[in-house]
């Protein structure tokens, strides 16, 4: 089905993960770190929207990762790049018991219910300091985090992979399916799909990798408390940066993670001076630009190349 | 005598508390065109979503083949070869024409014969061909009509539902959707057809039954439907229980007032 072509780019793009790191400065490393983890989270996000499902609980899912890499690495010195298998499942099983529980659950009544999820989360990590470390928080096991340079190699390789996966989703019939979900479950379920099934593999899939970036980020930053874990900006920055780039495509979600993380960077660099203007002009540009780019950069984009093409036809044809 | 392809008996259904159909009992032979007529508020799209598992059954059977299905979710009886054209047409808007067909034949049975599907549907409605990578929302009604028809027959039905084909549709419209109905039926496929366009209902149809307030009130064959008065009051809506309007019926002569959308 899939063209040797695609291939190539997958591995290529995989080799260029693994390899860049080793020559990015320590401040670009960490941007791209940052921006695997923004587009981790924001791809998963994308998944679920795209089968109109609108999750307001993946800081549910990042939390768990972040706390299963964390927990398993201070027991049992689970290397980073396993822990990733362990979070993966535990985001998997928690996102099908979430689309298992809401069951037919649609729209608001879906997201409110995510959201309350994520919370009970947070309050759970809370009251179980033995094991949590409760609000003082708990820090990974030093000795064993991996280096900058590994550290961006491993979340770049994850982001990767994790686009490539949506990749894949589209171009397989199930796009259609989840597609058609968004419209209209009971019209969907007319046409002889199960949307139950479809809701659940979805939200799986979406768990899995959304539970991944918190992995990332646990052995990112060292420490992990309840309140940075289940974080709500978490789950909104993963909605945002689709919004921006383009929702319900493939490129948007990644397009709009770096369009986001470089304007948060370049207000904060350029008001620097007062720490609040840097944040308003960031909002500021954030409200515009959805409210003038309904389609996301994706769509300004697709816009402009149609338009460029049909000039570049005009000039070249005269009559 | 052989098993109808649909048996319902006495099935009640309704939406929580509210009871939209009661005791409602009819059969649909094999090869068989039946419609359900009656007024808005009868029963009919009801009866069309009992059988098709979209209202659970408050009491009662639905035997499809000599199977009972009565508890069969709704995207199993697809596979099992009861296809919906839903009322409204609910196609997926923001789907291409193809995808929709596509759609249509995601069941495990009907995708194995995706292209002999595809090729029939175009011998029916070429025009949808024309069209095929349009978005579905951006065309007419009457179009969307023959793609929400094409798709649910893309599933490969044994028993195709139809329910209201003919709503909000433009005259001539409505007369190549019934046309279509007629082939669809010459080819062998049982049809159980739901509508208020009872003239038009009546022309594909062999038998019919004939629905008020949640039941059936009279059942016959297309022809003697044709000449009665009793449909004729049905339709009007004023078939009284005990000699007088009941309130729902009163209810459902005020909903008529409004006059029909018509579009495309």
């Amino acid at each position: 089905m899939t063209s040797v072509r695609t291939w190539i780019i997958i591995a290529g793009a995989l080799l260029a993960a693994l390899l860049v790191p080793h020559i990015l400065p320590p401040g670009l490393s960490e941007f791209a770190t940052r921006l695997s983890t923004l587009v981790l989270i924001a791809v998963s996000w994308n998944m679920m929207a795209n089968a109109g499902l609108i999750s307001l609980g993946h800081s549910g899912f990042w939390g768990l990762g972040a706390y299963s890499a964390a927990l398993l690495a201070n027991a049992i010195h689970l290397p980073f790049w396993l822990s990733i298998f362990p979070a993966m499942v535990l985001g998997a099983g928690f996102g099908a018991m979430l689309a298992y529980i809401t069951g037919r659950l649609r729209g608001l009544f879906f997201a409110i219910s995510t959201l309350a999820m994520s919370e009970a989360l947070r309050v759970t990590a809370l009251m179980i300091p033995k094991l949590t470390g409760g609000a003082e928080g708990v820090f990974l096991f030093d000795p064993i985090r991996p280096d900058r340079v590994t550290m961006t190699a491993f979340s770049l390789v994850l982001a990767v992979a994790a686009i490539a996966i949506s990749y894949f989703l589209t171009k397989s019939r199930f796009q259609y399916a989840l597609r058609a979900m968004r419209d209209s479950e009971s019209a969907v379920q007319m046409l002889g799909v199960n949307p139950a099934r479809f809701r659940m593999g979805v939200t799986a899939l979406s768990g899995a990798i959304a539970s991944c970036a918190g992995v990332v980020s646990a052995w990112y930053t060292g420490y992990l408390d309840p309140g940075a874990a289940f974080d709500l900006k978490i789950t909104i920055s993963a909605q945002i940066a689709p919004l921006f780039g383009g929702l319900y495509t493939v490129a948007g979600p990644v397009i709009g993670s770096f369009a986001v993380l470089a304007l948060s960077e370049l207000t904060r660099l350029y008001f620097g001076y007062s720490a609040g203007v840097g944040l308003l002009v960031y909002g500021v540009v954030l409200v515009f630009g959805v409210l003038f780019m309904p389609t996301g950069l994706m769509g300004v984009s697709r816009r402009w190349i149609k338009r460029f093409r049909h000039s570049g036809k005009l000039a070249a044809e005269p009559s | 005598m052989t098993t109808p392809m649909l048996e319902l008996n006495d099935v009640h259904a309704g939406y929580n508390d509210a009871i939209a159909i009661e005791n409602i009992s009819l059969t649909v032979g094999e090869g068989e065109v039946v419609c359900l007529l009656g007024a808005n508020g009868a029963g009919k799209t009801t009866t069309m979503r009992a059988v098709t598992g979209l209202v659970p059954l408050s009491q009662g059977t639905i035997r499809y083949r000599g199977e009972d299905i009565s508890r069969m979710p709704t995207h199993d009886r697809v596979t099992a070869g009861i296809c919906l054209s839903p009322e409204g047409r609910q196609v997926f808007a923001d789907l291409t024409v193809m995808e929709n067909l596509m759609l249509g034949s995601f069941n495990s049975r009907a995708r194995k014969v995706r292209s002999q599907s595809l090729d029939y549907v175009q011998s029916l409605f070429p025009r949808l061909f024309e069209r095929s990578s349009q978005a579905a929302g951006s065309m007419s009604g009457g179009e969307q009509q023959m793609l929400a028809i094409g798709r649910a027959l893309m599933g490969q039905p044994k028993l195709l539902a139809l329910d209201e084909p003919s709503l909000g549709l433009a005259p001539k419209m409505v007369t190549t959707v019934f046309e279509s109905i007629r082939k669809i039926a010459k080819s062998g496929i049982t049809i159980l057809l739901v509508e208020q366009n009872t003239r038009g209902a009546l022309t594909v149809a062999q038998r019919g039954y004939v629905l008020s307030a949640g039941r059936v009130v009279h059942e016959g064959s297309a022809a003697d439907l044709a000449q009665s008065e009793m449909v004729q009051k049905a339709f009007v809506g004023m078939v009284q229980h005990g000699g007088r309007i009941s309130r729902r019926e009163r209810r459902q002569a005020e909903k008529r007032q409004e006059a029909p959308r018509v579009e495309g």
